[in-house]
């Protein structure tokens, strides 16, 4: 969509005409969302919108600029009314002796807003969140040590000539061996390490690497005596376990940025660099695992997130943020995100064509001769279903236009049958259709953009994986996780089930339903006649069977679908005792009324016992297309760019390309559709692909 | 200095009886491994003796241990680095082989070379024998461990073929051509391609990418490898000119066949010019005209104008910069046995019998 | 997927997109600064410039050493690189050595040409065959979480434990002797305090008869949680249940009690 968005600008004047064609009903993959029983968001699972998220807040606060300025502001309401800003986080850790301990985090406010553009000659680079890491450790240093006096920071080392006496003052501090005089060498490194002109050589860096060993034991020190700020110390650790690998791998002088250490595993680098055990155990570690399904084949006995990217996606996160750490959205993604680009990329001139199945992406028969590069000659579409006129897929909602959960077989040719055939269009196994579309290069396209999962590609470009043994090692070497996702709606609030705020999204807690999120303001987007109070997100990777299913396989995402239904059921009540207490009943068992039905929105009708589950949501993404990209060690090196020419008129969009972040998310898709965008006609620059160049 | 204080318990360089004990424990498994290699099903005569020659000549084993504890500390098994280990030994003493035709050697470890013995054709085809028959091992050690570890060990392996071909061209090439001006920058290139790299850089990198499964980076033990070798050779060189050069070498043999050591390289520059003109012409002359009056005199040359002392503060140098760089490619590594090995391979250089 | 469509007239049969001025991204940033000069060229062993044993003639050597190896490790990765972008052939005799070219490409075809093409058969054989392993490391799972309550709910399961869990305690022996820990945790100290600080009294038996045991030092080690004590135990210890009370250095409360046992 990014990609679009870039080649529809009103500053190309029309030069594009442009197609998308999708399966199904709606937009966005991964991120649609649809409206169900009582106009209720039903998801595919927890989107977060990071605070660093820049190119992906830049494209909406754009969208929403635009539609504005067409006078339909009141329409999709402002950008700061669809993201609202959240700066509490709770993570969970398995305690020693069974149960859970939870630590909430409050991220301050930063100053500005994500997809502002950046200040003046602002670089991305490791130094300088060295210096705020040094900085960081000052400040806990200087607050927790109790005889901290007199050590005001020193006037910082700005101009050139100090720099070198700063440099000669480190090394006489030399093994730091006061507190005094770590606190001190600390803020002297940070202004160095900060400061463009500094001489970053070996000798800066052993200054660095000694304090570093000094600040292990210093941490040592208190993590024995200080039980309860133990999460905090788990984070310096895994902190200067970073430093120590940055400076010891020579990280910081890599042309290559932190992918030179993205064949690792991330615990695995983290602990080879001084990481303590109970570190790498820590729910900061496990919380960024969840969020980023970092588990292979959804085996949550088998962490695998490579350490360049872990380092770099945790940075962006943690010095990178603008306004706030995290934005939520006040609707469904697709209500928020995809609705409102729909809305302004039509009015622009985008034709967009639903139903349309991608099946074959072919090329000439035989590979081009040496010093011509091959192209995409046709593409084939399944058309799912023909339309009568063209399909308006939105639907009203509380006043406002959103995707509906189903498709509107009203306006399908012979829709009643398909929908009493119960077809499904988004079901990678149910390939039933009512014909076929083939697009012919130069007749139809000029050009191609591929932007569907990666998990389809081997479905659909079989000439190009027959011919292109990097597609092949692309395909087979970055890998995806299915992932399952349920909602409740309940009519008492946490607070009232005994949870204590004011944490909305939560991490790291039981298996499998490991990360969770408190919604209740997007239940007064939804249309019921008795609102309910409060609505909780679940989700987490889905663990693959040993053997993929067949193609023909029709009844397998049912059979999935089921498996999360029972074991939705079953956590509600397990684990979710630890944190809602007044959930349950004397006699032991999940209060199952606390449940919002939507269809005894007037109670009496509704079924009670564990069967009142069933009115709930729930869904297991297995569609290939559904199945989430994850940053393995060394895949990094597989991931092919929208910016590779191997093919004359085909680029690929999505976030499992090379996009310069790799990680599954909105960002790592947004920059994805940039580069194609550029790729097709050089417009975004690559400098103002915010953090594209980040090291 | 600093990267050992990260450590809780800082690694300590082993002592030279616990280096001994170590090359020892890891030189009886290696040996074990190679002779059931070398061991054929079927005897082949004019073969298998000359095989079983060399390794049954002992020798020190340190480059099977230095494989074998880099790839324990990298969180290795013994038992994959066993093989590795006997490969890297069969390998280098098929290479013997060659190198003591190649040089003219007579000596081997105290008794006649293989070529001496059995004479060029046969020497030269066991040499051959023993450097495919080196694959085997380490095909099976690496096998477990799939194909892009394969791939790692198949690029540091060609990269020290070709290094060390590179140093015994350049070597042979300065002693045929008679090259004289000569730099240290020369001799260490040559030091470097020569010994350290398929003496300690290699076992190193086959330790670190067995031992990390393919995730460490080989390149990161590169200088560590690269000083010790060096001045495991500078040592060497010095201890040629001893009165007891040991493993059954000729005293002086170095001077006799005007091997270009840092002492020459130092003296050429450091003397007179007609003490250069008579040093030019020895150097000048085919190996069994030069005289054993000129050889002493060399000898005491290189004494009265320091250049022995200076070679013998160059190997502690070089042994100091070993260790700095230890530190730097071992620093993350937690403590253990292998890694004080590893540290004590510095000290060991000049402490070793 | 979007097909932008052109508007010319075709040429040939499709169009190709432009060339872009680069395909990835420049992560350099600050590493290629001007300034920043390369870690080879100034990673020198700490006080070889300065310190005053050691000679200019062999500093000099040393520097001269850095510069050989950091040669050496560029034009491997140009070696590399051009490997990798396949222009690069494993049997190229390097230009920097005509002097002797025609011994190395003896030398070289001995290593290398029947070695280089089994390495490369058998190498095939090995990636075709067999997957890797799975990741074999040392570090440990995350925590699974242990069935917490499967019961009814008795009361609220809030987790808030008033008092500190214990500090857990690993000890570890020297000496010829057989000997075991009782004590698996002690108290945490109330302030910060270094492993070196916390101290045992004398372990003593409590019949009489017996030398009290005083070589008990604390460390912590981080690939355990908790600390690390190291009980020394001379040769002929007497056997018996042995203890002594530990203490946190500035704090009079004891931290609890250390106990062993040497075998007989």
């Amino acid at each position: 969509m990014a990609a679009v968005w870039e080649l529809s600008r009103p500053e190309h004047a029309g030069r594009y005409a442009i197609t998308v064609y999708q399966e199904g009903w709606r937009l966005g993959g991964k991120g649609a969302s649809g409206r169900g029983a009582a106009g209720r968001i039903e998801e595919h699972g927890l989107h977060v919108w990071l605070g660093f998220y820049d190119n992906a807040f830049r494209m909406m606060r754009e969208c929403h600029a635009e539609l504005e300025a067409q006078g339909d502001g009141a329409l999709f309401g402002d950008w700061r009314d669809a993201w609202t800003p959240e700066n509490d986080v709770a993570l969970f850790s398995v305690a020693e002796h069974g149960g859970f301990q939870r630590w909430d985090a409050h991220m301050p406010p930063r100053p500005g807003l994500p997809g502002d553009p950046l200040p003046e000659g602002a670089v991305f680079s490791l130094p300088y969140y060295m210096a705020k890491a040094f900085d960081l450790f000052r400040a806990l240093l200087l607050d927790t040590t109790v005889d901290g006096r007199g050590l005001g920071p020193r006037s910082a080392a700005d101009g050139a000539s100090e720099l070198a006496d700063a440099v000669a003052y480190l090394a006489r501090l030399g093994t730091f061996a006061s507190i005094a005089a770590l606190a001190e060498g600390l803020g002297v490194l940070a202004t160095l390490l900060g400061s463009a002109a500094a001489p970053l050589n070996s000798s800066l860096l052993a200054s660095a690497e000694a304090a570093c060993a000094r600040l292990r034991l210093w941490l040592e020190d208190r993590w024995l005596a200080d039980d309860d700020h133990r999460f905090m110390w788990e984070v310096a650790d895994l902190t200067l376990a970073s430093m120590v690998g940055l400076i010891r791998g020579g990280v910081m002088f890599d042309p290559r940025g932190l992918d030179a250490i993205d064949d690792y595993e991330c615990r695995e680098w983290l602990s080879a660099n001084g990481a303590s055990v109970r570190a790498l155990q820590s729910p900061f570690l496990r919380g960024l695992y969840d969020l980023s399904m970092g588990y292979e084949e959804g085996d949550e006995n088998r962490p695998a997130l490579s350490a360049g990217q872990g380092l770099r996606g945790t940075l962006r996160t943690f010095f990178g943020y603008r306004g706030a750490f995290m934005w939520r959205m006040r609707a469904g993604m697709g209500d928020v995100v995809f609705a409102p680009l729909y809305e302004a990329m039509r009015r622009r001139g985008v034709r967009f064509e639903f139903f349309h199945r991608l099946t074959n992406v072919g090329l000439p028969p035989e590979p081009p001769p040496d010093g011509e590069r091959d192209y995409v000659r046709t593409l084939t579409f399944d058309v799912q279903a023909r339309t009568r006129g063209s399909y308006a897929p939105l639907v009203p909602v509380a006043g406002r236009p959103c995707w509906p959960s189903r498709p509107d077989f009203s306006q399908l040719k012979g829709g009643a049958r398909l929908a009493a055939e119960g077809w499904n269009f988004e079901s990678h196994w149910d390939r039933r259709r009512a014909g076929e579309l083939i697009l012919a290069v130069g007749r139809d396209f000029d050009f191609a953009l591929l932007g569907v999962g990666v998990g389809v590609v081997p479905h659909i470009c079989g000439e190009i994986l027959a011919r292109d043994a990097r597609w092949r090692s692309m395909t087979e070497k970055v890998k995806t996780v299915a992932s399952q996702a349920f909602q409740v709606w309940l009519n008492e609030d946490l607070t009232s089930l005994g949870w204590e705020g004011p944490a909305y999204i939560t991490g790291a807690f039981a298996k499998p339903f490991d990360t969770w999120c408190d919604m209740p303001h997007v239940v007064p987007e939804e249309a019921w006649s008795k609102r309910p109070k409060t609505s909780v997100y679940f989700c987490a990777v889905l663990p693959d069977p040993p053997q993929p299913p067949a193609d023909a396989d029709i009844g397998y995402p049912a059979r999935r679908t089921a498996e999360v239904r029972d074991r939705a059921q079953d956590f509600l009540r397990g684990p979710i005792r630890e944190v809602w207490p007044e959930a349950f009943g004397a006699d032991g068992d999940f209060r199952w009324e606390i449940l919002a039905d939507p269809a005894g929105d007037e109670s009496s009708s509704s079924v009670d016992g564990p069967d009142r589950f069933l009115s709930q949501y729930w869904r297991a993404n297995v569609n290939p297309s559904d199945r989430y990209v994850i940053h393995a060690p060394g895949s990094f090196r597989h991931r092919i760019s929208p910016l590779d020419m191997t093919y004359d008129n085909l680029t690929i969009a999505g976030d499992w390309t090379d996009s310069g972040f790799h990680s599954g998310c909105v960002e790592g898709a947004v920059m994805s559709g940039l580069l194609a965008a550029h790729a097709l006609c050089g417009s975004p620059k690559l400098e103002d692909i915010i953090a594209y160049d980040h090291p | 200095m600093t990267a050992a204080a990260a450590l809780a318990r800082p690694t300590a360089a082993a002592p030279p009886d616990a280096m001994a004990a170590t090359m020892a424990t890891y030189g009886r498994a290696t040996r074990l491994e190679l002779e059931r290699y070398l061991g054929s099903q079927t005897p082949a005569p004019y073969l298998d003796e000359l095989l079983a020659d060399y390794p049954s000549r002992g020798g020190k084993m340190l480059r099977p241990a230095i494989c074998i504890a880099n790839a324990r500390a990298f969180g290795g098994s013994l038992e994959a680095a066993v093989r590795c280990a006997a490969a890297i030994e069969i390998l280098h003493n098929g290479l013997l082989i060659h190198d003591d035709i190649q040089d003219g050697s007579e000596l081997r470890r105290g008794r006649p070379t293989l070529h001496a013995l059995h004479g060029t054709p046969l020497a030269i085809n066991a040499g051959d024998a023993m450097m495919f028959t080196a694959l085997r091992p380490l095909i099976d050690a690496l096998r477990p461990l799939g194909g892009e570890v394969a791939a790692q060990v198949l690029d540091v392996s060609l990269t020290m073929a070709r290094e060390t071909a590179e140093g015994q061209a350049l070597e042979l090439g300065w002693r045929d051509s008679n090259v004289t001006a000569l730099n240290e920058a020369d001799y260490l290139r040559m030091a470097l391609k020569k010994t350290a790299w398929m003496g300690m850089i290699w076992p190193a990198q086959l330790g670190l990418v067995l031992g990390s499964g393919g995730r460490g980076d080989p390149e990161s033990v590169v200088r560590f490898g690269y000083f010790l070798g060096v001045a495991f050779q500078i040592e060497d060189d010095l201890r040629n000119l001893s009165v007891d050069p040991g493993y059954g070498k000729e005293m002086n043999g170095d001077l006799y066949e005007a091997k270009r050591t840092l002492m020459l390289i130092h003296v050429r520059q450091a003397c007179a010019d007609e003490e250069r003109v008579r040093l030019d012409a020895f150097l000048g002359q085919p190996r069994e005209e030069r005289s054993a009056d000129d050889v002493l005199w060399l000898a005491e040359l290189m004494t009265r104008l320091g250049s022995i002392d200076h070679a013998r503060a160059v190997a502690a140098a070089m042994a100091g910069a070993a260790s700095h760089e230890f530190s730097l490619a071992y620093g993350g590594l937690a403590a253990s046995e292998d890694l004080d090995f590893i540290a004590g391979l510095v000290p060991w250089i000049f402490a070793r019998p | 997927m979007t097909i932008p469509k052109g508007k010319a007239g075709k040429a040939k049969v499709h169009r190709s997109r432009p060339e872009p001025e680069r395909v990835g991204p420049d992560r350099a940033s600050r590493a290629a600064a001007p300034g920043a000069a390369p870690i080879a060229a100034t990673g020198y062993p700490a006080g070889a410039g300065e310190d005053p044993s050691v000679s200019e003639s062999v500093a000099h050597v040393v520097k001269v050493g850095y510069d050989v190896i950091a040669e050496n490790i560029r034009q491997g990765r140009e070696a590399a690189q051009r490997f990798r972008q396949g222009q690069y052939r494993v049997r190229e005799v390097p230009g920097d050595l005509e002097v002797a070219a025609v011994r190395l490409l003896q030398l070289a075809r001995e290593l290398s040409t029947t070695t280089f093409d089994i390495c490369e058969r058998l190498l095939r054989d090995v990636g075709a065959k067999v997957p890797p392993e799975d990741r074999a490391s040392g570090v440990p799972h995350f925590r699974a979480a242990k069935a917490a309550g499967g019961g009814p709910a008795k009361a609220a399961a809030s987790p808030a434990p008033a008092e500190h869990p214990p500090m857990k305690v690993t000890v570890r022996f020297r000496g010829a002797a057989r000997a075991r820990a009782y004590n698996s945790g002690l108290a945490r100290p109330k302030n910060p305090t270094a492993a070196a600080d916390i101290s045992a009294q004398p372990l003593a038996r409590r019949t009489a008869g017996a030398k009290p045991i005083t070589g008990v030092v604390f460390e912590t080690d981080v690939s355990v949680e908790g600390i690390v004590a190291v009980v020394t135990v001379p040769d002929g210890q007497e056997p018996g249940v042995y203890s002594g009370l530990v203490h946190a250095k500035r704090e009079d409360v004891p931290l609890g009690v250390l106990t062993i046992e040497i075998a007989k």
